[in-house]
């Protein structure tokens, strides 16, 4: 139901974090950071404007386990109240 | 010209290294009354936008130079009439303006750098600290917050820099004229990088008396103000020592050239875990390559052990930084 609401929102962060990246060549399904050059300053700021967006809170256990966006996508879509 | 009532605002030194300035912009206008420590202008330099403020109080009387000049430090861009109380400082008069190149950060990080290798004997040490059990209690710490509110872990190492630098005044000042002058604030210079390439290291003021959550607070600001390229004079020029990490992205372990006037500068690697070649397996036995690199004239390798020594302690009993 909420399927590809989290994606809308990254992409929207993107734009503001690092609009050099065009999130639409990312791979969801691979590992972010052999990806994009974005230092842990930038994950810091999309992570929180991600959880401020979506309402959703990311503990930072979870941001651990990811191994791609993808995973933190359904993360989040699953999370978000219907 | 400077006088018992009038002074005359020079273009100020930001930097060692900084010969001129360019004025982006007037933040004050001819009739205006000023306060001391008020914004008055920006300037340009070759590592960013920087605000300038008043060290007098007074009514300017007449802006002297155009926005987009380019001004050799000391030059007078402005004049006021000073209110009674102030007593004007003579000031040092250099040639003309002149309209200058376009300044770039590169440059000046060559120059800073090439004058550190040239001027300061070098010596390196490394400590391998161990910190999983600093990043689980910071885990603990953070569980409770939101993703915004998390304390950073580079937060962490320049919290614990300030505290073991207390015990070390030998590491934290400026070498001038062949003498050092050790300093009681902390000011601690955070290498940034910025997006365009580069690293500047404007500092964390007077992190001395600070907690953890108060320098995590600072430190974010400092870094979406550098990027944005609005910085303080002072966050520039006032740096006591420098930090620089290099973040999981990182060299295991760096040895970096101390930023002159400083003394010592303290480098930590990227976290790596001592038993695992499985990425996302736990920290159980994570540490850090923590590296010193100080001033021979002013320190030696037993004095710096001592002071890494310092560092660990205060790495690893991180409880106490949040007092």
């Amino acid at each position: 139901m909420n399927e590809n609401k989290t994606e809308k929102i990254l992409m929207e962060i993107f734009k503001k974090i690092a609009p050099e990246i065009d999130f639409k060549n990312i791979d969801l399904n691979l590992p972010l950071r052999n990806q994009v050059d974005l230092d842990s300053y930038d994950f810091y700021k999309i992570i929180s404007l991600l959880e401020e967006r979506s309402g959703v809170r990311i503990p930072e256990i979870k941001l651990r386990e990811f191994k791609n966006p993808g995973e933190l996508i359904q993360y989040v879509d699953r999370s978000i109240s219907p | 010209m400077s006088d018992e009532k009038n002074y005359e605002i020079p273009m100020p030194s930001l930097g060692a290294d900084m010969d001129e300035g360019k004025l982006v912009e007037w933040k004050i206008k001819e009739g205006d009354k000023i306060r001391r420590g008020q914004i008055i202008a920006v300037v340009e330099t070759q590592k960013a936008a920087v605000e300038i403020e008043s060290f007098k109080e007074g009514k300017l009387l007449q802006l002297l130079a155009k926005p987009s000049s380019v001004i050799r430090v000391g030059q007078p861009i402005a004049l006021m009439s000073l209110s009674e109380q102030e007593h004007p400082l003579p000031i040092h008069k250099e040639p003309m303006d002149r309209t200058g190149p376009e300044i770039d950060l590169r440059k000046s990080i060559a120059r800073s750098m090439s004058r550190s290798k040239r001027e300061i004997p070098h010596y390196y040490l490394r400590r391998r600290i161990s910190v999983h059990k600093t990043l689980a209690w910071l885990d603990k710490v953070n569980s409770n917050r939101s993703a915004a509110s998390r304390i950073l872990w580079p937060s962490v190492l320049a919290t614990a820099l300030a505290r073991a630098l207390k015990e070390h005044p030998n590491m934290n000042g400026v070498y001038l004229n062949d003498k050092f002058i050790t300093k009681s604030e902390i000011n601690i210079g955070m290498a940034i990088a910025l997006k365009a390439g580069g690293v500047m290291a404007p500092c964390l003021l007077q992190s001395q008396a600070k907690s953890l959550i108060q320098i995590d607070h600072e430190l974010k600001d400092l870094i979406e103000r550098t990027r944005q390229g609005i910085l303080k004079n002072q966050e520039l020029t006032e740096g006591t020592i420098t930090l620089t990490n290099l973040g999981e992205l990182g060299a295991d372990e760096v040895f970096g050239i101390i930023f002159p006037p400083q003394v010592a500068l303290v480098g930590f690697g990227r976290i790596i875990n001592a038993n695992s070649s499985q990425i996302s397996s736990s920290l159980a036995n994570a540490f850090m390559e923590t590296t010193l690199s100080g001033d021979h004239r002013v320190s030696d390798g037993i004095s710096g052990s001592r002071f890494l020594e310092s560092l660990e302690m205060q790495i690893t009993s991180p409880e106490a930084l949040l007092e």
